[in-house]
C-alpha cells in the first residue's frame, strides 16, 4: 500500500513543525529529530492537519498524494 | 541619520524605529511599492532587499540561496564579522554561517536534542526555574528589573541546565553577549571577548570529555564527526542563541502587552489565550538578529518579476515580512486572538531556528508565571523611558524594564 504522505528524509531538517501540526500522524525518531510517519496514523480524519503540516514543513519535505 | 534614504532605486537598510515596538516605517513603505528593491550594502556591493511575505519565504526555504559569503547588511563591516567570528575556526560548527553539506551533518548531530518530545522534557524544570525566580523577585520587593530577575535567568539557567553546566556559570557566556550587544564595544573588545568565551567552551568540552553526564554538551562531545573546531563551534552557538533572543523577547512580550491598551487583561481573564499571544508576539515583535536573514545566491534566479543574479546578495526583512498585510490582515495591531502560525520570527528553510520549541516552551511557561504570581503587573516607569537595544545591533527589543506589582 502506497502512503498517501510521504516525508522526503534528505531534505528533512528535524524542525518537528509537522509534530505540532498534525500530532497524530508525524513523529520524530530520537536521533537527529527527522520526520517519521506513526504506523497508526488516522490519515483519513487527519487530511486537513496533513495539508497544515505539508504547507508548515521550513523545508518543504512533505508530500501529500491524496 | 542613515535611514532608508534613496540613492536612485537603491536603498540603505532602514534601522531607525520611530515606535519602539514597530519596524522602520520606510519598510512598511517599501513593502508596498517595492517588495523587492536593490539594497546598498556598507561593503559598497549592491543587492537585494526583500520586505514581501511571500518572496521572503520562497528565498529562505529556496536552496539556491547561501549564507556564504557573510556580507552583513548593516553596520561597520568588520565589526559585524567578529560579532560571528572572522576566521574558518570561529565559524566552524555555527549552524547559523553553515551551507550544506557541513550544515547538514552538523544539524543532524545536535537536533536529536532538540525534538517535541525531548523539549516536552523539559517543562517541569522549566516551570520550577520560573517560580523560583519569580519568588526571588516578589522577595526582593519593587520596583524590578524584569529583565535583569527573570526573562534573562530563565533561558540562561534552562541553558545550564539543558547543556550541562553549573548554574553559575551564567555570566560565562552572557557578558560576551553584553560585549556583542553594547554599540559601544571596540573591534578589540569584541574579538577579545570572543577569544575568552572560546577558551571557555574549549574547558567545558573537555570536561565533558572525561566525565561525561547526560546532556547536550556530553552528547556532542561523544559524537565522532564532528572535529573539535565544529564541536566548540557548536557549542559557542548554542551558548548565544540559547538565552538572548528568548531573554530579549520575554521581556519585550511583556513590554508590548502592558503597553497596548486591555491585552494584559485579556491574557489575565484567559490565560488559555497564552499560546496563540506567544505566537502573535513573536510575529509582532520579531526580534530576530538582522544579520542572520542574508543569502547570497549561487545561481541567477528570477523571482517576483526580478532577476537575482548569482553571487548577488540577498537580504529578507523579517520583521516587515510579518507585518506583511497579505499574509497578516491589520498587520500592525497585537492581536492575541489571531492565528500567527506560518509567521518568519524563527526564520524557514535549513537555517529554522533549532530551539524553537523549547523557546515557546520558556515563552509560555514564563508568561503563565508571570498571569498567575504577579497579576497586577505594570511599567514602574512611562513607557517612553523603557529603554530599548540600539537598532543596528544584533536582536533588537528590551533593554531593561522596570516594573511593579502590588
Amino acid at each position: 500500500m502506497t502512503l498517501p504522505v510521504t516525508i522526503d528524509a534528505d531534505r528533512c531538517i528535524g524542525s518537528g513543525m509537522c509534530v505540532t501540526t498534525a500530532p497524530t500522524v508525524f513523529d520524530q525518531n530520537d536521533e537527529d529529530g527527522r520526520a517519521l510517519i506513526r504506523s497508526d496514523a488516522p490519515l483519513d480524519r487527519e487530511r486537513e492537519a496533513v495539508r497544515q503540516a505539508v504547507a508548515r514543513c521550513p523545508v518543504g519535505a512533505i508530500q501529500a498524494t491524496a | 541619520m542613515v535611514t532608508g534614504h534613496e540613492t536612485g532605486t537603491t536603498v540603505v537598510l532602514p534601522t531607525v524605529r520611530i515606535a519602539p515596538l514597530d519596524p522602520p516605517p520606510e519598510l512598511g513603505q517599501l513593502r508596498e511599492t517595492r517588495p523587492v528593491t536593490r539594497l546598498q550594502y556598507p561593503d559598497g556591493h549592491r543587492g537585494w532587499l526583500v520586505t514581501n511575505y511571500q518572496v521572503a519565504r520562497a528565498i529562505l526555504a529556496d536552496r539556491r540561496f547561501a549564507v556564504h559569503p557573510i556580507r552583513p547588511a548593516v553596520g561597520n563591516p568588520a565589526k559585524a564579522i567578529e560579532n560571528t567570528g572572522s576566521d574558518a575556526t570561529a565559524q566552524a560548527g555555527n549552524l547559523l554561517v553553515s551551507d550544506p553539506p557541513v550544515h547538514t551533518y552538523l544539524r543532524r548531530a545536535v537536533a536529536g536534542q532538540f525534538t517535541i518530545r525531548r523539549v516536552a522534557e523539559r517543562s517541569e524544570f522549566v516551570s520550577e526555574t520560573v517560580a523560583t525566580l519569580l519568588d526571588q523577585m516578589l522577595t526582593g520587593g519593587e520596583p524590578a528589573d524584569l529583565v535583569e530577575s527573570f526573562s534573562l535567568p530563565l533561558p540562561s539557567l534552562v541553558l545550564c541546565e539543558l547543556l550541562g553546566v553549573p548554574p553559575s556559570d551564567r555570566r560565562r557566556f552572557e557578558e560576551p553577549t553584553d560585549i556583542r550587544l553594547n554599540p559601544n564595544s571596540t573591534i578589540e573588545e569584541l574579538a577579545a571577548a570572543r577569544i575568552n568565551f572560546l577558551d571557555y567552551v574549549r574547558g567545558v568540552i573537555e570536561h565533558k570529555r572525561a566525565s561525561p553526564a547526560d546532556d547536550v554538551l556530553s552528547d556532542l562531545a561523544r559524537n565522532e564527526t564532528l572535529t573539535g573546531n565544529e564541536l566548540a563551534g557548536m557549542a559557542m552557538s548554542l551558548f548565544i542563541a540559547g538565552h538572548e533572543t528568548t531573554a530579549i523577547m520575554l521581556a519585550s512580550s511583556v513590554y508590548a502587552l502592558l503597553t497596548t491598551p486591555g491585552r494584559w487583561d485579556a491574557l489575565r481573564g484567559d490565560p488559555s489565550l497564552v499560546n496563540s499571544a506567544v505566537e502573535e508576539l513573536l510575529r509582532f515583535l520579531t526580534v530576530v538578529p538582522t544579520i542572520f536573514a542574508t543569502r547570497t545566491a549561487t545561481a541567477d534566479v528570477d523571482i517576483a518579476d526580478v532577476h537575482i543574479a548569482a553571487s548577488e546578495s540577498v537580504t529578507i526583512s523579517l520583521c516587515a515580512a510579518n507585518r506583511d498585510p497579505d499574509r497578516f490582515p491589520d498587520p500592525d495591531r497585537l492581536d492575541l486572538e489571531r492565528d500567527a502560525a506560518g509567521h518568519l520570527a524563527f526564520g524557514q528553510g535549513i537555517h529554522t531556528c533549532i530551539g524553537q520549541h523549547l523557546a515557546r516552551l520558556e515563552l509560555q511557561l514564563g508568561l503563565r508565571g508571570l498571569l498567575e504570581r504577579l497579576p497586577n503587573l505594570r511599567l514602574a516607569v512611562p513607557a517612553a523611558k523603557v529603554p530599548m537595544h540600539a537598532p543596528e545591533r544584533n536582536a533588537y527589543g528590551v533593554l531593561r524594564l522596570p516594573v511593579e506589582w502590588s
